[in-house]
Formats: C-alpha cells, sequence, structure tokens
C-alpha cells in the first residue's frame, strides 16, 4: 500500500529525510515514531503530496507521489499536525466542503458525513461552531474528515497529541476500529500507543530509519543484558563479535566505573554461559547477566539517543 | 454614447471567451485523470464542484466576521456622501463623482477584501488540508478568486439604489452608468487578482493587505508617471496604468482595447497565482 525507497528531502542544508526505506503492506497499522524534528511528519507530508520529495520514490495505493498526486490524495484520509480546522464553520458544513473538494457524488454526500460523524462520535456537535468545540471533539472533527471519501489508507500524524487521558482512549479505541477496513500510518510520541493500537512501529531518527519492527517480534526476542566493569568501546567490540549477537546497544549503568549493554540476539539463542566465559577470560568483573525481552521504550532511547552520540562524536 | 464600441466590446470579450475555453479542457483534463478512480458519473462538473465549493466557502466566511459589515457599510456611506455632493454641484442627473469615489474606495477596498484569501489559510495551516484534498492548484486560486470576486460584486450592489433614484428624480444616462458599472467591475476584478497574488506569498494579513495595497496603487499611477517621462518610453509606461484605461468607461465608452487590458492583466495575476502556490513544491 505504501512504498517509500531511498526518499529524501532536503531543506536548504538541512536533510530533514535521509535515503529511508519501508514498505507498509495492506490492512496493517503501522507506528511512526521518533523524536521531535526526526522527520516524520516531512515523510508524511511527502506521503500525502503536499511538499515533493527532493529525491527517491514513494508509492502510495499504487500511484507515484510526484507524477499521480490527484490520485494518492483521493486514495489518501490525511489528518495533518495539530488538526488544523476552518474555526467559523459548523462541523456539518466543514464535513459538507470537504466532501465536495473530495469527490464524494453529490447524492451519497449526506450518508456518507452522517457515517463518518457516528464512526467517529461527532453526531452529539454536529451542528456545533469548529471554534468552540475542544480538542478532543476537534480531532474526532478532523478524523470523520478523513474518513469521507472512504480513503484506503490514512495517515494520522499525531493523533493524540493534547488530548486528556479519556481522550486519547477513546481515540485509540476508535483507530483500531478504523484499522479494520484501512491501511493505517500513524505518528506519535506516546510508545504505550504503538504497543496498544498498532501492529509493527518504524523509528525514525535524524531523517534516518533507526528500527522498523513488529510488535510481535519485540515480545518475542530475546535479549541479554550485561554490565561489566571494561572499557567501554573494547566491551563493546568483544560483545558484537560473538556468533548469534545481532545488535549492541549501549544502555544506563546501575554502578560507577562499569558499562552495561543489552545485546539482540538470532532467534533461538542463549549466550548468557558465553558471555560469562568471555568476560572471565579477559578478567573483567561482570556485575549483571541476564536474559528477558526488550521493551519499546528502551529500544526508543537507545536507537535515538545512541545516534546523538555518534552525531556528536562525528562533529 | 457611441454604439460602435459596444459591438467592439462585444467581439473583444467573445475572443477572450474564447481563449479562456480553451485553457477549460486542459484543466479538465487533469481532473479525469483523477476522476477515472470514482464511481461513474462523477467525472463530469469536477471543476465545477471543487471551485464553486472554495469560493461559497470563501464568502461565508467574509460575512461570519464583522468585517464585512463594516466594510459595506463604510462604502455605503462614503460612496452615498459624494452621489449626493456631485448632483448638487452639477445639478444633473449623473454619477460621474460617484464612480470617482468608488474607484478610489476600491484601491483601499480590495487589499482588504484579498488579504486573508491564501494568507489565512497558509497561518492557520489548512492551506495543508486544502491541497492534499484531490484539487488541482488552479481549482483552488479561481475558487479563492471568485469568492473575492462575487464579494466585491456584493459590495457595490447596493449602489444600484443610487441609479435608481436617479432614474425617480431625473432623466440619466444608462448607457454611460452602464459602461461605468462594467468599468469598476473590471478595474475591481483586475485589483482583485493583484491581492490574490499576494495573499500567496505571505502568511501574515497585515503584510498581505499593506503590501497588496502599494502594489494597487503603485500600477494605478503608473498612467500619471508615464506622463513625466518623455518620448515612447513615457507612453509605453503611461498605457500600462490602471487609471488610463478606466477614464473611457466612465465617459460611457466600452472600449475593448480597456477591457483586454484588465481581463489580460487579470488572467495574467491569476496564472500566477497558480504558480506561487505550486511554488510550495520546489522551495
Amino acid at each position: 500500500m505504501i512504498t517509500v525507497e531511498n526518499l529524501t528531502k532536503v531543506y536548504g542544508e538541512i536533510r530533514a529525510v535521509d535515503g529511508i526505506t519501508f514498505h507498509v503492506g495492506e490492512g496493517e497499522i503501522v507506528g511512526f515514531l521518533g523524536p521531535n524534528g526526526a522527520g516524520k511528519t516531512t515523510t508524511m507530508r511527502i506521503l500525502t503530496c503536499f511538499i515533493p520529495a527532493t529525491s527517491g520514490t514513494a508509492k502510495v495505493a499504487g500511484y507515484d507521489v510526484f507524477s499521480q498526486s490527484l490520485q494518492v490524495r483521493q486514495n489518501v484520509g490525511y489528518l495533518a499536525e495539530n488538526n488544523p480546522l476552518y474555526p467559523e464553520m459548523r462541523v456539518t458544513e466543514y464535513l459538507r466542503f470537504r466532501a465536495k473538494l473530495k469527490n464524494v457524488p453529490g447524492g451519497e454526500r449526506r450518508q456518507r458525513i452522517g457515517e463518518a460523524l457516528e464512526r467517529c462520535g461527532a453526531d452529539a456537535f454536529a451542528n456545533q461552531v469548529i471554534g468552540t468545540l475542544s480538542k478532543g471533539q476537534r480531532q474526532r472533527v478532523g478524523l470523520a474528515d478523513c474518513l469521507l471519501h472512504n480513503p484506503k489508507i490514512l495517515i494520522l500524524d499525531e493523533p493524540t497529541v493534547g488530548l486528556d487521558p479519556n481522550q486519547i482512549r477513546h481515540v485509540r479505541q476508535l483507530i483500531k476500529e478504523l484499522s479494520a477496513q484501512h491501511t493505517v500510518l500513524l505518528s506519535t510520541h506516546i510508545l504505550p500507543e504503538v504497543e496498544s493500537v498498532c501492529e509493527r512501529f518504524i523509528i525514525i531518527d535524524n531523517g534516518k530509519i533507526a528500527e522498523d519492527m513488529s510488535i510481535d517480534q519485540l515480545a518475542r526476542s530475546p535479549y541479554i543484558d550485561v554490565e561489566a566493569a571494561a572499557p567501554q568501546a573494547e566491551l563493546r567490540d568483544s560483545l558484537a563479535q560473538m556468533d548469534g549477537v545481532l545488535k549492541v546497544r549501549h544502555a544506563e549503568a546501575a554502578s560507577a566505573g562499569a558499562h552495561r549493554f543489552t545485546l539482540e540476539l538470532r532467534d533461538g539463542a542463549d549466550l548468557r554461559a558465553d558471555v560469562a566465559a568471555l568476560l572471565a577470560q579477559r578478567h573483567w568483573k561482570l556485575l549483571e547477566l541476564r536474559q528477558r525481552s526488550l521493551t519499546l521504550e528502551e529500544i526508543f532511547v537507545s536507537t535515538t539517543t545512541r545516534d546523538h552520540n555518534l552525531a556528536a562524536k562525528e562533529a | 454614447m457611441n454604439t460602435r464600441n459596444i459591438f467592439y466590446a462585444v467581439g473583444g470579450a467573445m475572443c477572450l471567451l474564447g481563449m479562456g475555453l480553451l485553457i477549460v479542457p486542459k484543466q479538465l483534463s487533469m481532473n479525469i485523470a483523477g476522476a477515472v478512480l470514482l464511481p461513474g458519473g462523477a467525472v463530469v462538473g469536477l471543476m465545477f464542484t471543487h471551485a464553486p465549493a472554495i469560493a461559497r466557502r470563501e464568502l461565508a466566511s467574509y460575512f461570519v466576521s464583522p468585517i464585512a459589515y463594516i466594510l459595506i457599510a463604510a462604502y455605503l456611506a462614503v460612496v452615498a456622501f459624494f452621489f449626493n455632493a456631485g448632483i448638487q454641484s452639477s445639478g444633473r442627473a449623473q454619477m460621474e463623482q460617484t464612480f470617482v469615489i468608488m474607484t478610489w474606495m476600491s484601491l483601499f477596498i480590495c487589499p482588504i477584501i484579498t488579504m486573508r484569501l491564501l494568507s489565512e489559510e497558509a497561518r492557520s495551516g489548512t492551506l495543508e488540508t486544502m491541497v492534499t484534498a484531490p484539487i488541482t492548484d488552479f481549482e483552488l486560486a479561481i475558487g479563492k478568486y471568485a469568492g473575492a470576486l462575487v464579494f466585491y460584486l456584493a459590495l457595490q450592489a447596493p449602489t444600484l439604489v443610487f441609479v435608481y433614484v436617479l432614474g425617480r428624480q431625473g432623466s440619466p444616462d444608462y448607457y454611460t452608468i452602464l459602461a461605468s458599472y462594467i468599468g469598476i467591475i473590471l478595474f475591481g476584478a483586475f485589483l482583485l487578482s493583484i491581492g490574490l497574488l499576494i495573499s500567496a506569498f505571505t502568511p501574515n494579513q497585515v503584510i498581505s493587505a499593506f503590501v497588496g495595497f502599494v502594489a494597487m496603487f503603485l500600477i494605478f499611477f503608473l498612467g500619471i508617471m508615464g506622463g513625466n517621462i518623455t518620448g515612447a518610453a513615457g507612453k509605453v509606461v503611461g498605457s500600462m496604468g490602471a487609471a488610463t484605461h478606466y477614464v473611457d468607461f466612465t465617459r460611457g465608452v466600452i472600449n475593448s482595447q480597456h477591457v483586454l487590458y484588465y481581463v489580460t492583466l487579470s488572467v495574467f495575476f491569476l496564472f500566477l497565482t497558480v504558480r506561487a502556490i505550486e511554488s510550495r513544491k520546489w522551495r
């Protein structure tokens, strides 16, 4: 449904999006994560044809975002960042206007607007002026607008930002329901949201994809925490060279003078004994060693801060 | 009243209409490409859905704020004063001075009409939802323009009362008045196209209004500036001024040359507006 290849967007000297490649299949619901300024909104704006990419290609619903922009837009429901609306219009007026722009045939407009309002739980305030609505209510209007033309794909830029906990729950529930009929790509800062709503997540940092993983994989994958009193670089390198280790992430050490790493292992591997042996051989003091699965927060923090450290070193 | 000039105007208008009609299929073809995906029957009239929808929304947004009523009231008060003064001083049933003040007022009012058109959309972020809907930039520009133009017509419409009053009390030259109205509408349409273009460049309404006002003012007086330049250059500059082309209308003469001036320049500024909206793609 969404195929992105080597997408790059350069603003002046800043590479907001730097050669990202990913794929979202039909019916998937994918969370797009990353710190502020990582390139989430830029990527979404490219996918919805608001701005063009500097290089690379993106196809949405089988259409190229640059050369077949109208078809792409006809197939995408887009909730823009901060959900801009016209404050002076009434909800139904606004949706009627949007339905016309989205080519909903005249005879179906009333019905489609009614359906969208109902699905988003916005029918209670359908005749209110948008300027008088609460933030949660506005969010529902924005989502109803996304559904008007029954798009195959929903692209939602921070759909729960600024909502109170109850509203967040409602909106999450709504997005879950929508994912039954639409392919969804949503961006957020709220990590539990991804775990509760999405099937897969993509972490983007400094314009690059730092992680692309399914939630199942997250729960399944075995990890080992190692804390030892040893030189950081040497410890990391020797751990990385072990057979069966896919990735080594630096983590916050519990005691001073020690370093802590989390090892991502190949499926089915258990290297605890090997790690202990390696440390003993090098005469490094082993402080902790245990196997467990990672939380999303750990992945987020380690992938996004690691890259910042690297960038700082390079600079 | 020179009737021959009416025929010139009709001829000129038909030529322009023909040229305009050539553009429509090109724009429509872009829509048809998008419409193939839609369930049958929706192909026809897409262009006739998007632009009017945008124009209607725009027009409604003028009238939900008090600014529309204040503008119309102020405009009518000033025009009524000069209408009265014009008749009193000349002692004839005519509207020459009235139309002079209508022109002047248009110079001040058109930037206020156009200041928010695209600026407000850019500032509030609704431009993003607007252009990520399956519409063309041309439809957005023409819809915004039409909204502003209809508001301008709504502003002028109450002045027809003055014509009625003249008709009741005397025997005015209706041809002259008709020509003057055609002139003021063309003149307004021209100013609005300049204002629309400028609103596409800034998200700030104050800047939009002020720059729009300066631009309209300068192009209005280009004719007088031309008078200070000797030789062919003066003639060229002089003929580019908006005021130069306005005078004949107030004398009851509809000259196709002047109609052509306003219409082509309006179309030109609209074209530039479409390009300015598109410029987000290469900035």
